[in-house]
């Protein structure tokens, strides 16, 4: 491994001991021949202990006192857009969300008009086969072969 | 932060507003702090705390107990953190008072001044980096999760983890 390879794995891996022991045996092996990556190590590690002398701040006490005011007042009535907003805001940012909510809008439109659309083909087949049908039966009537049997039926009268 | 025992979980669940609270206290720290470190601004940071524990509360109730709570509060506050972080980077409000709330805290001794100026120039410096880097560093340095576990929280594979700490570490240690 060159410097190069083992300054990326200094301020990654090897900093953060998520490294097998071979590597880390090649990378300590390297560090006591190369000043400047043995600069860089110590440079890793004392950032990484000024980052975490940082103490646990706590907050204000009336941030609990928001909370419980919260969680405690009557709930409203139950909205089921607020509450998917809600539930998706935990994992997607709302950037997200906005495109999430333009594609269904999106994907439901086309469902839409796929449904009217074979449906008003399926009206227009059905009418034909019934034209079809009354003009077959008249010809019959005219040649004689159903003896006035027929009787037109209401719809088309 | 503190480990929550299970039972406790359960009766917040069941809206037991007192075991809530004692899941409050053992995870506020936590919460604000990382949204400190994200946010470097208090009533920010305060607000992103009510609003996860809000959220807690109220998915409480859907809470798979075989999974972890830790990993699922982890990726609730960071996800608020860095939400409320890119919303205010588009609304472009200046706002830094970092500063203010330790100066808040309790007056240093004079061998603690040191220390003090030192984490203060570290917060400004970690200011100029974006987001997700700060929320990586904060959890790894501060909480001490591994890899796997920040990958889990931030929902993002590994290899991003792992570039995310080096650009973050590389701009650290250039400035």
């Amino acid at each position: 491994m060159d410097c190069k390879e083992i300054r990326k794995l200094l301020i990654s891996d090897y900093a953060d001991n998520e490294i097998g022991l071979k590597t880390k045996q090649i990378i300590q092996g390297h560090l006591s021949n190369c000043p400047a990556c043995r600069e860089l190590e110590q440079k890793v590690a004392s950032l990484s202990n000024k980052l975490k002398e940082a103490k646990e701040i706590l907050p204000a006490e009336e941030v609990w006192q928001k909370i419980r005011a919260e969680i405690t007042q009557p709930q409203e009535a139950f909205n089921l857009l607020d509450w998917l907003k809600d539930k998706l805001s935990l994992f997607i940012p709302p950037k997200r969300l906005a495109y999430a909510y333009a594609a269904s809008a999106i994907m439901i439109l086309f469902v839409f008009l796929f449904i009217t659309q074979t449906r008003g083909n399926r009206e227009k087949t059905v009418e034909n086969y019934i034209i079809e049908q009354v003009e077959f039966m008249d010809s019959l009537d005219a040649a004689g072969i159903t003896n006035g049997l027929y009787i037109e039926p209401d719809i088309f009268s | 932060m503190k480990d929550i025992p299970l039972e406790l979980i359960q009766r917040a669940a069941d809206k037991d507003i007192q075991a809530f609270e004692e899941i409050y206290k053992g995870c506020c720290g936590f919460v604000y702090s990382v949204a400190l470190k994200i946010l470097n601004n208090n009533q920010d940071a305060q607000d992103v705390t009510q609003d996860v524990f809000v959220k807690l509360y109220n998915s409480l109730k859907g809470f798979n107990f075989k999974s972890s709570f830790k990993t699922w509060l982890y990726r609730i506050t960071a996800n608020s953190a860095i939400n409320a972080y890119n919303k205010r980077k588009r609304e472009t409000i200046p706002r830094v008072d970092f500063e203010a709330i330790k100066d808040t805290l309790a007056a240093p001794e004079k061998q603690d001044y040191l220390k003090q100026e030192n984490e203060k120039k570290l917060d400004s410096m970690m200011d100029i980096l974006p987001a997700q880097q700060k929320a990586c560093l904060t959890l790894r340095e501060i909480q001490g999760l591994s890899y796997q576990e920040i990958a889990r929280a931030l929902k993002v594979n590994k290899n991003s983890v792992r570039t995310w700490l080096r650009r973050a570490r590389k701009t650290l240690i250039d400035n």
